[in-house]
């Protein structure tokens, strides 16, 4: 009896941390209740089954191409002897360093008529029309791009470690190449595939940037013209509802077809792995990759680069519209300051939750474990905004519009990646360290600090980071939740090119990108330590 | 296995009574939390006495209990119900339950969780980190010398070898003199060329430290060669805690002869004061009168065997081990007899054999249905 | 990564959770909350001239005004704004309804016409706009225009012309309008033949618009005057091949509709006498005279020139562009009570 109770208190921290999670959400959730059914009605004859299609087959497709992109690039490294591939490992992350919507302010300008790209060309003698890149082909063209470093980095890592022994007992039984891919490192990949998945799945669904830079309708830029452009939430409210119920759908479906999960046979040894040859194919291979290089991270950058320098001799009149220095250094602070914020913050709430679900499985905190690591990043940000700014609104206004404000959104919104990567790094850390030094004569506390601490560090550090620039890129949260006078850089860029001041855009955008980039490769570095790999059952 | 203590005894306990370093009393133990009655134990309920200087092996088939049991006197885990007391000290009972780190108890991990983030030096002296600078580095350097770890003193656990590992997890796991040491599988990961030099090695080490050690394997010879007693677990019960010599020649169930030590059983009959089977009546057994059918335990060594054509036996498969042969023999009923032979003989599969019994000690359970 | 560096920002990061819980209650005097429904870059060089000459510090937050009014409505009780701009009039009648802004004349304010501020003196108008028609001159000739709001409707022109969503304000405003001049049936009417005209809705943005036009995506765009003259400012010279046609020009036709981005302060500001000083400022001729050269817009105070631009674009020899564009009569009043059922309305013929 006392031992339950004991395990109550222990696990009433986290309830709390459950609560500040799921109360958003119920709050929508009730508001939208309250929608009288005429509102219903109307949405149902006139935007919801449009926004249900586009959406859906937005996610479908960019889940699609990203699986596919990182798959054919994780097994390019990995297994041939495409030339120059060591490089090209690290490098095919960094398209991770620039915001998809980024990249959308980009293309949008360098595709079409008139635009960068024709400019381009021109200028090296060929007239070459460029189609724009609005709509459906180019939002997923953009996302694709964004995107497929996830499935990279998490199918790569799991080659990796593919025992090569496997590969090898089958060719000894005479099973063909194909036969092999097919039938047993494709079957072996799929706990990785589907970690990919989830995680393209779930940013697709919740990408505010992307979407309405490419004019493209989806729930997300539906929910948040509702917010930004009228006076009552009944509208965002209804169609957030929808969003929510078409999330969980995707989640329940996502885990019933990776139900059966079994770990690929984790073997650390590279050599002997026999490199499939390329031949004829090893230059197309190359050009392939090179691609993939240039439009996810080399003409993206590029271009932010040429319109800053162009900021740099404006004309008079465009000068008095710029940002001065102290204005981006001002909203740099910002970020890093409200990301730290959250990260840290994170960071402390997920390492209890962590570590009692990782050491004691069995006990409630555990169970809670499970339920928190599903529901959070699934949840786009732009729900998470307007509930909090339905509960704040109705119980402490002054908190409404707060950094608090904002500072809850990321937390709740990105509190999720923080918990699984402890989680994951703390798997890592076998309980016999600990045991080890308390029989050694250490405290419980102590042994933690003195040896489980040290090991754990790095996980936590790439929780923090991840955290850190999850909320550093977050935009539909931003803007709707900001005070005065506190503009983080993402609300910079977007307000400038919204406006279509793109070179104003490119200082903040460029500060992003060169504050994303040490960090990026923090977390590289790390990959080899604590794969994101999915929960085994 | 519920069999009855049936056997002669000759006792071959120490006569000089040694000093008792650690005392189980009735100690139960299961994983899940509650209290209900009548539930299965993982451990226990069990008894234990283990003297000073003393190396306790402790022997069973993996997933029997042995290293809960390690768990449990380290207070890792904590038990259900008995007592458990270390040098006079009660570190367990119905009221008390000190904690891991308070007890003094050493122990060296299956894969010995050499710390990663710390050189050996730095993993050596953990556990007397607190020491005086002085007395901390004169017992560092006797440890070194000891196991001679001085080359590595500077490197990484995962730059070690197993060997290597092996000894900087027992200086780590000596530092602090602890009253006991409790080794679990520590040979499981070391080449089994390596392996009995190791373990020589290793006993040599608890010898001349005078340490009390309790050793878990599941390898018997491992346990017949080093340890002074064994303590054989099954399924989480204890089946006989002797002496090598009397595990192996006066087992107490049937489990342990059959665990330790190659052993077949045939069937025999009870007639009045012999027991008759396939190869010959055995003589007086005076507790077995009540039962009709018995297995009587054969050990290769006690069977001799000739060539002979109207001899009952048949070499069905040889097994060749070096420096002797162990020679399988089916009876005329289907059972069959292993005989141990020198490795110069060779008879050829299908010879006929005549079989004499030559038991030095008659070991006999009842048939179990 | 070191170990130390992780707990320094632990450290760091609980330091600074202190201070920022701290910092709202440290209210700098010398400044004014300025919340704008305008764009940022469009609001700031009037923002940073005040600053200039008066040494208050402004503090902006710029979004869309409805979010903005909701914030505004929320925080009544404890209002932290002191100023709010709006795009467009509906946005600032809707809020006067609301009760939510502090009623202020000086001299400075009676400059600007009755018509372009609130009865009550709640709000002002800054400056203006009329709706129009950008095109693409390298891919329809000036004759080929539309001249009404009619011609908008032919067949000639299907899938030919591009305009914002129904989440922008100026739009919902234009809509309003056309719904006191004609009736709602009439109004409702002419969206649906719009949509059936395959009009392409880019987003909330005019900018969108000018630019899509300015690059040859569309011939043909609706919007508000000033980005007509944006887009004629843009670098590169391939993208300002654009021209502009006022709307029911003709002598006795119903003219273009002009609406005022505003402003007001809110009712229990915190920084009143600032926020008085801001509002006179936008009032003066310096404010107005950048509205009307920065921008493009109408100076509403007489004295101040339309830009010499705008006029030419007008044909204008006199001094102030609302002596010559031809005006729909409406009450710019009543436009924040239609605000939401115009809304209503774009949802239903699903101007998304």
């Amino acid at each position: 009896m006392i031992k339950k109770g004991l395990d109550i208190i222990r696990a009433l921290p986290s309830f709390l941390t459950v609560v500040v999670m799921t109360v958003p959400i119920l709050c929508v959730f009730s508001f939208a209740m309250g929608v009288d059914g005429q509102l219903w009605q109307r949405l149902w004859a006139t935007r919801i089954p449009a926004l249900f299609t586009s959406s859906f087959l937005l996610v479908a497709i960019v889940t699609c191409t990203t699986l596919v992109l990182g798959g054919i690039l994780a097994y390019l490294v990995e297994r041939t002897d495409l030339p120059l591939r060591r490089w090209l490992k690290p490098l095919l992350v960094t398209p991770l360093i620039t915001p998809c919507y980024i990249i959308a302010i980009c293309y949008v300008n360098f595709f079409g008529i008139n635009g960068l790209g024709e400019k381009f060309f021109y200028a090296l003698g060929w007239e070459i029309t460029l189609p724009a890149i609005y709509g459906f082909w180019g939002t997923v063209f953009v996302l694709t791009f964004g995107t497929y470093p996830y499935v990279y980095t998490i199918v790569s890592s799991s080659l990796h470690q593919l025992d090569p022994h496997l590969t090898e007992a089958a060719r000894c039984l005479g099973v063909s190449r194909w036969a092999r891919f097919c039938g047993l490192i494709l079957p072996m990949l799929l706990p990785a595939f589907s970690a990919g998945a989830i995680l393209v799945t779930m940013y697709v669904l919740s990408d505010y940037g992307v979407v309405s830079m490419l004019r493209y309708p989806t729930f997300v830029n539906a929910i948040y013209e509702q917010i930004s452009g009228r006076y009552n939430y009944s509208t965002a409210a209804a169609l957030s509802m929808v969003l929510i119920a078409v999330t969980v759908l995707l989640v329940l479906a996502q885990g019933m077809l990776t139900k059966k999960k079994y770990y690929a046979s984790v073997h650390m040894r590279t050599k002997g792995i026999v490199l499939h040859r390329l031949g004829w194919l090893k230059i197309p291979s190359l050009f392939f990759v090179a691609g993939v290089l240039v439009f996810g991270l080399l003409l993206p950058i590029g271009i932010l680069i040429f319109w800053f320098m162009q900021s740099l001799h404006l004309s008079a009149l465009h000068r008095i519209w710029a940002m001065s220095w102290t204005e981006l250094a001002h909203s740099g602070f910002n970020s890093i300051f409200i990301s730290s914020l959250a990260a840290t913050a994170a960071v402390v709430l997920a390492l209890p939750l962590a570590y009692a679900s990782v050491r004691r499985p069995e006990s409630l905190v555990g169970r809670v474990y499970f339920f928190l690591s599903q529901s959070g990043i699934a949840l786009p940000g732009v729900l998470i905004a307007l509930g909090l700014s339905l509960i704040f609104s109705r119980t402490v206004p002054a908190l409404n519009f707060s950094v608090f404000a904002l500072f809850l959104a990321f937390l709740v919104h990105f509190f999720a990646q923080a918990l699984q990567t402890s989680q994951a790094g703390l798997r890592q850390v076998s309980p016999k360290f600990e045991e080890s030094a308390r029989l050694l004569g250490f405290s419980p506390i102590r042994s933690f600090w003195l040896v489980t601490r040290p090991l754990f560090t790095p996980a936590l550090m790439t929780a923090w980071i991840l955290v850190f620039l999850s909320s550093m890129r977050e935009l539909p949260a931003s803007l709707l939740l900001r005070p005065a006078g506190f503009d983080p850089l993402t609300v910079k860029i977007w307000n400038a090119a919204s406006e279509g001041f793109y070179e104003q855009a490119a200082a903040p955008a460029l500060l992003v990108v060169i504050l994303s980039l040490p960090l990026i490769f923090v977390i590289i570095k790390s990959q080899g330590k604590y794969t994101p790999s999915p929960e085994s059952n | 296995m519920e069999t009855t203590n049936i056997n002669y005894q000759i006792n071959l306990r120490k006569t000089v009574k040694e000093k008792v370093l650690v005392r189980c009393k009735d100690v139960r133990y299961c994983y899940k939390s509650g209290n209900e009655e009548g539930r299965h134990w993982h451990l226990g309920p069990f008894s234990l006495e283990i003297y000073e200087r003393e190396l306790l092996g402790i022997l069973g088939p993996s997933g029997c209990g042995k290293t809960t049991l390690l768990r449990v006197l380290t207070g890792l885990a904590t038990p259900k119900t008995g007592a458990i007391t270390i040098a006079d000290r009660i570190v367990f009972d119905e009221t008390l339950n000190v904690v891991p780190e308070k007890r003094k108890v050493g122990m060296m991990f299956q894969e010995h969780a050499l710390f990663p983030h710390l050189t050996v030096r730095q993993n050596i002296v953990f556990g007397i980190r607190n020491w005086q600078r002085d007395d901390r580095e004169r017992r560092l350097y006797e440890l070194e010398s000891l196991l001679g770890l001085n080359e590595y003193l500077n490197r990484y656990p995962h730059e070690l070898s197993g060997g290597q590992q092996q000894r900087v997890a027992l200086a780590r796991t000596l530092a602090p003199k602890p009253q006991i040491i409790l080794l679990d599988e520590p040979l499981s990961n070391i080449d089994a060329d390596l392996r009995m030099s190791l373990a020589q090695e290793l006993k040599s080490v608890l010898k001349q430290t005078k340490t009390t050690a309790v050793w878990v394997t599941h390898d018997q010879t491992e346990a017949l060669d080093l340890a002074d007693r064994i303590m054989v677990l099954n399924d989480g019960k204890v089946e006989q805690v002797d002496t090598p010599w009397n595990l192996y020649n006066n087992p107490r169930t049937r489990f342990v002869a059959d665990f330790v030590g190659h052993a077949v059983f045939i069937n025999g009959e009870m007639k009045g004061k012999t027991i008759l089977t396939e190869v010959g009546t055995i003589d007086y057994l005076p507790c077995l009168e009540s039962f009709k059918k018995l297995e009587v335990m054969i050990r290769p060594d006690d069977v001799q065997a000739y060539p002979y054509d109207a001899g009952i036996g048949t070499v069905m498969k040889r097994q060749f081990l070096g420096s002797n042969q162990l020679y399988s023999i089916r009876l005329p009923s289907g059972q069959t007899l292993l005989s141990n032979q020198p490795s110069h003989i060779n008879w050829p599969i299908g010879t006929k054999m005549r079989i004499e019994l030559k038991l030095k000690s008659i070991v006999a359970f009842p048939k179990l249905k | 990564m070191k170990l130390n560096n992780f707990s320094t920002f632990l450290r760091g990061g609980l330091v600074c959770l202190g201070i920022i819980f701290s910092f709202n209650d440290l209210a700098v005097a010398q400044e004014v909350v300025v919340f704008s429904g305008r764009k940022e870059a469009l609001i700031k060089p009037v923002l940073d001239l005040f600053k200039e000459k008066t040494g208050i510090d402004v503090v902006l937050k710029a979004g869309d005004s409805a979010a903005l009014g909701q914030q505004i409505i929320q925080e009544a009780s404890n209002p932290s704004a002191d100023i709010f701009i709006a795009k467009e009039s509906g946005s600032l009648e809707y809020l006067r309804l609301k009760g939510v802004f502090e009623p202020y004349v000086s001299d400075a304010t009676a400059k600007i016409p009755e018509r372009f501020k609130a009865g009550d003196g709640t709000w002002i108008g800054v400056c203006g706009r009329s709706r129009a028609v950008i095109y693409n001159k390298g891919l329809i000739a000036l004759e080929d225009v539309p001249k009404t709001l009619e011609d908008l409707t032919r067949e000639q022109y299907k899938g030919k012309i591009a305009a914002v969503n129904a989440s922008n304000e100026s739009f919902i405003a234009w809509v309003s309008a056309l719904r006191i001049y004609f009736d709602d049936t009439y109004v409702r009417n002419f969206l649906k033949k719009l949509k059936a005209n395959e009009i392409h809705l880019l987003s909330d943005s005019h900018t969108d618009v000018r630019k899509a036009v300015g690059r040859g995506e569309y011939p043909l765009g609706l919007i508000n005057h000033y980005y007509y003259h944006l887009q004629r400012e843009e670098t590169d010279p391939a993208v300002t091949n654009v021209g502009i046609v006022y709307l029911d020009q003709g002598p006795n036709d119903r003219g273009e509709i002009v609406n005022v981005s505003g402003a007001a302060i809110i009712k229990g500001a915190k920084h009143l006498k600032q926020a008085q000083q801001f509002i006179d400022f936008l009032a003066s001729p310096q404010a107005q005279q950048l509205f009307a050269e920065s921008n493009f817009e109408y100076p509403l105070v007489s004295g101040v020139n339309t830009h010499p631009q705008v006029l030419e674009s007008l044909n204008c020899s006199q001094a102030s562009a609302l002596d010559c564009l031809h005006v729909m009569e409406v009450n710019l009043d009543r436009f924040g009570e239609l605000l939401e059922s115009t809304t209503d309305m774009l949802d239903e013929v699903d101007w998304h």
